[in-house]
Formats: structure tokens, sequence, C-alpha cells
């Protein structure tokens, strides 16, 4: 893990070095990132002061489970979101191979190799975007603490969502439209679950643990929902299993390309 | 003492079969149908300690799929492999701690920053103390000449340069053993003497050993101590240049352009095309005429305005080894 950090530490670096041979392309990627992602409370503010928010949950705890998702999403992106792009990239152009080279786990190097900080953007606003919910809807600073702390299992599902599309992409030498299946899964977790039909709710908690990225853990915090269902965040920790077993079992039929 | 031992490797890949027609196109999306392609074929080698072996064969002959098997990054479809004492692919994260791997068309630098920086990565990678890095560092560096190259971006470099730079990469952790796949493709004649000589120098002085492949003649012949030639997927030969040649003849072709009428002398020139009266194209054989002297005997009739002389290619040589096994 050491290691792994002082590795993240050295691409950090040089990717920012590369990333200032274009500077203007760099700082102005970064404020439309942010501004883009300030403006979802906003959304929401206007959206449910309209429709009267979503029977018991209010506006306050709508602000939440938005806030909680973004963070989760920013803190993932953080150190994953350059992944999918990244090993398409290696993929097309026969590089992957290359990354097999390093004395080191091949996920960990793939992770250190896609760092990309255009989504620090992503992360800052996710962070505002909790804060400002957290102010908004009059939760306890520890009921704050608590439901970050609780983000950890959405950034579990985030990351498991990174690793099995990229590894459909080492597989399938797919396309970059995968990517947009994580902003869909984000948008379906912007709901209370009880909007969805019963089949698709258990669901979300289960096979495709959507629920877990704010739905339950908001639930939870602000008592919406009773204690027991924190029993659910198995499922996000089954599917990282699940994503991490897909990834080595890709590695293990990976074919390479000619020439 | 062996360092690398293949028994019987094969190596398989199923691709999707496709035939024309939109009928077949959309019968593929449901069902598939795939062949098998066979890349690699019951290949046997060893290699030991301190050699440079060169692989080679024409295109698609099957030497990078030996390479990829070889640096633990495919599986063998069937056979053995063992190198260093490791088995490749399933021991791939301890194994390439020991190697180095350099392929001529994929780039190990980041593009956008010099190779200096990207240096860095693999004194990290491979924990190579600071002082020890430096070291390594400045020594690579200064025998391949490139002291003012690696502070520019690598996108501005030169094929040859950024080549020489991918060399630096390659070796920092000081690897026992190197593969090298086309090291010299697109290379003008100056890179590729360069790199040549630091090849011949890093295994003098370190004893490092290499495995190139190559469908380059030159290449074998200023380099390789031993050559294993590839063909289809098969092992075709293996022993020293001076065997190949004996077998395969000593050939090179010749294109002369001449101010005058062209004259060619009757004795190791075969195969001859005039192009024009003052242009020729033929075979030379170098065990019955040297190149000298061929030079002197068409001087003496005309003066020479321009002199092209090339190996045969792979395939040529290839078919000579068939034609003496038969
Ligand atoms: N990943 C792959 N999938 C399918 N076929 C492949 C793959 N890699 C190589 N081949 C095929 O195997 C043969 C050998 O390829 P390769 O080892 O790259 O040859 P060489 O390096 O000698 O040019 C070629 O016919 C090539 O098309
Ligand atoms: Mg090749």
């Amino acid at each position: 893990m050491k290691h792994w950090l002082r590795i993240e530490a050295v691409c950090a670096s040089l990717a920012i070095r590369s990333r200032m041979a274009y500077r203007l392309d760099f700082s102005l990627s970064f404020i439309g990132m942010f501004l883009a992602h300030l403006a979802l409370p906003i959304y929401i503010v206007l959206l449910y002061g309209v429709s009267a928010g979503f029977g018991e949950w209010s506006i306050g705890d709508m602000l939440l489970l938005t806030g909680t998702i973004q963070l989760a999403r920013g803190a993932t992106s953080m150190i994953m979101s350059g992944l999918i792009w990244h090993t398409n990239e290696r993929v097309q152009q026969g590089t992957f191979d290359l990354l097999l080279l390093a004395p080191v786990n091949a996920l960990g190097h793939l992770l250190n190799r896609s760092i990309d900080f255009e989504d620090s953007g992503l992360f800052l606003s996710g962070m505002l975007v909790f804060i400002i919910a957290v102010v908004i809807s009059g939760i306890t600073w520890w009921q704050a603490l608590l439901l970050a702390l609780l983000a950890s299992f959405a950034i579990m599902f985030f990351a498991s969502l990174y690793i099995l599309f990229a590894a459909i992409t080492v597989r399938y030498i797919s396309t970059l439209r995968l990517f947009e299946f994580q902003d869909i899964a984000a948008q379906y977790a912007q709901f209370p679950l009880h909007i969805y039909p019963s089949l698709l709710a258990t669901l979300f908690i289960t096979l495709i643990p959507l629920a877990v990225v704010g739905y339950i853990p908001v639930g939870v915090v602000t008592g919406h929902l009773p204690m027991i269902m924190l029993g659910s965040l198995i499922f996000p920790v089954l599917f990282l299993g699940f994503s991490v077993w897909y990834w080595h079992n890709t590695l293990t039929h990976y074919t390479s390309a000619g020439g | 003492m062996d360092i690398i031992t293949i028994t019987d490797l094969s190596k398989t890949f199923k691709v999707p079969k496709r035939k024309e027609g939109l009928k077949s196109a959309i019968q593929s999306v449901f069902r598939r149908q795939y062949e098998t392609k066979h890349a690699v074929k019951n290949v046997t080698f060893r290699v030991r300690s301190g050699e440079i072996v060169g692989l080679l064969g024409p295109n698609g002959a099957g030497k990078s799929t030996i390479i990829k098997a070889l640096t633990g990054i495919l599986s063998p479809t069937s056979g053995e492999i063992r190198v260093l004492g490791f088995e490749p692919f399933s021991q791939r994260k301890d194994y390439v701690r020991h190697i180095g791997a350099l392929f001529g068309q994929k780039s190990q630098l980041w593009w956008d920053i010099p190779p200096a920086d990207s240096f860095t990565l693999s004194q990290h990678l491979y924990e190579i103390p600071k002082q020890e890095f430096e070291r390594r560092k400045n020594d690579l560096v200064e025998k391949l000449g490139i002291q003012d190259i690696i502070h520019k971006p690598a996108r501005n470099l030169s094929l040859g340069e950024r080549m020489k730079c991918e060399f630096v990469m390659a070796l920092l952790h000081r690897p026992k053993l190197v593969f090298l796949d086309e090291p010299t493709i697109g290379l003008d004649v100056f890179a590729k003497q360069a790199i040549r000589e630091f090849i011949t120098y890093t295994n003098k002085e370190y004893g490092t050993t290499y495995i190139l492949t190559t469908h380059d003649m030159d290449d074998i012949e200023h380099l390789a101590h031993r050559v294993i030639v590839i063909s289809g997927g098969e092992k075709v030969f293996d022993d020293s240049f001076a065997a190949l040649r004996k077998i395969a003849g000593v050939t090179k072709h010749v294109r002369v352009v001449t101010q005058k009428k062209v004259v060619l002398p009757k004795k190791g020139v075969r195969g001859v095309m005039h192009i024009s009266p003052y242009e020729a194209q033929f075979v030379l054989d170098r065990e019955i005429l040297g190149i000298r002297d061929l030079v002197k005997a068409i001087a003496q009739k005309t003066e020479i305005i321009d002199l092209t002389i090339t190996d045969p290619p792979v395939e040529t040589i290839i078919a000579q080894l068939y034609q003496a096994k038969a």
C-alpha cells in the first residue's frame, strides 16, 4: 500500500506536468466541471420546491441524498475517473501490454497511470454540495459525519462500476459509452427508493445496489428507515468483490492485440 | 547456464470468422463463429545467460507472440516456459522485476513531458535508491549520447531519439534479461548503428542477455550470437549466423545506375533485370564475387552514378531454408 501510494504520487506529479503542457484546457475543464455539478442542488430546490418533495422526504432530505451521492462520486472520481478512457486508449493503441511489465498489481498500476486531475473539480463540488445539504437540512454534525462514513459504501459501489467497465473494455475492446452508465446509475440513485416498483426496488438493493449510494444511508440517518436497513450495505461489498474477481478473470483471458 | 527454456510452446487465438454480405453480418450478431488461429506451433529452444539471440521472421510469423509469452503478458495455450526460474504468466508480478522489455512500436514514455521525468517512475516502481538511480541514468544516457534530448518533451523527439530513451527506461532497473521486439523498426542507419553498439556494450559490460525480434538481416548479422528463424509459427532454424549464411547463401540485392551503358560481370551475378540501358537490378552472390570487385568491374567500363545494396528479404531466406531441407 505504501509502495502504491508513492507510485500514485509520482504519477500524479507526472500527470500534472503533462497537463500543464495544455494549461488553458486544464483550467477550463476544471472550472466547467465544478460549475456543472454545483448547479445540481439549485436544480433540486427549484424542482422539488414546485412539486413539494417525495412523500415523507422533504427538500432537505432530497438535498442530503444528492449531497451524499455527489460526495461519493467525487471521491471515487478523484482516483478512478480516468480508468475507463485510459484503459480504452491503451487497449486501442496496444499499450495495455506495457502495463503488465510493471512489477506491481495490474489494477493498482492501471489506477496509478490513469490518474486525472480534471475530476478534483467533481470532488470539490461534491463536498460543497454535501455541506450545503447538511446546513439546509438541519441535521446535526454527528449525523453528517455518520453519513460521510456511510458514503464509503457508495464509493465502493461506484468503484466497482469503474472496475467492471474497465474489464469489459479490455475483454471486448469496447466503447467509451460504458462510462455513461455511471451517470445513469447516479441519476437513478438520486430518488428515494419507494418511488420505484417493488421489483426494481429489490434489484436496486441487491444485484445492482444503487440504493446504498444515498437512499439507505440518508434514510437511516434521518430516521425515515429502520437501522436494520444498514444490513443491505453488504451488497456493495459483494459487488466490489465480484468486479475485482471479474477483472482478474479478464486478465487470465487477455489476448493482447496482433502485431 | 540456461536462463530460458521453452518446451513445445503453442499459442492459439480464437478469431471471429467474418463472411461477406449483409445476411451473414446479421447472423454474426446472434451467433458468432470463431476460427482458431495458430500463431505459435510447438516451439522449443533454450537460451544461455549472456547470449544475444535473434528471432528472425517475416511479418505475422509469430515472433511478437513468443515475446509476449516470454514476458508474461500472454498465457501459453500449451507447452512450458521457464525463465530465470519463473513461470512468466502465473508468476508475472515477481517475475517482471527481473526482466526488461522494449516494444519498438509501443512507447513507455509519457508523451507530453521530457523522458527524464518519465524515468523517475521507474525509480519508484523498482524501488531504486536515489543515488544509485542517478548513477545508472547518467551512465546509460551518456553511453547513448542523449544528455540534451532527455529534457525535451517526448513528443518532440525523432523516432531514433525516442527509441534511445526507451532503452534507458527499459534498463534502469538493471535487468539480467532483456526482450526487444523490433527495436530497430523504422530507424535510419545511424540510429540503428547507435542502438546496436549500445546493445553490444551492455551485453559485454553487464552480461545482459538479449532476445530480440527483427526482420532485418543486418540486425542479426551485427548483433546476434545465434539466430532462430520463425516462419508460420514454427521454428525452422536455430544456429549461428554463419551457419545460416552457409545454407541460405550470401546474397545481396543490387541496383546500379551508370553514366553510359551498364556492363555487368558474368561471374557471381544472377537474376539480372535491365530497367534501362543505364540501370540494372540483380542478385549478387558474395561467395563468388565480393562487393569491392563488383564495383571495380562496373566502374572500369563506365562511371557509377548510384548504387544501392540491400539484403534479400527474410521471405527469400526462408524459402532457401525450406529448399535446403528438401
Ligand atoms: N491477439 C491476437 N488475436 C488474434 N490473432 C493474433 C493476435 N496476436 C497475433 N495474432 C496472429 O498471430 C500471428 C502471429 O502474430 P505475431 O506474433 O504478432 O507475428 P510477428 O510478430 O512475427 O509479426 C499473426 O497471424 C497474427 O495475426
Ligand atoms: Mg511483431
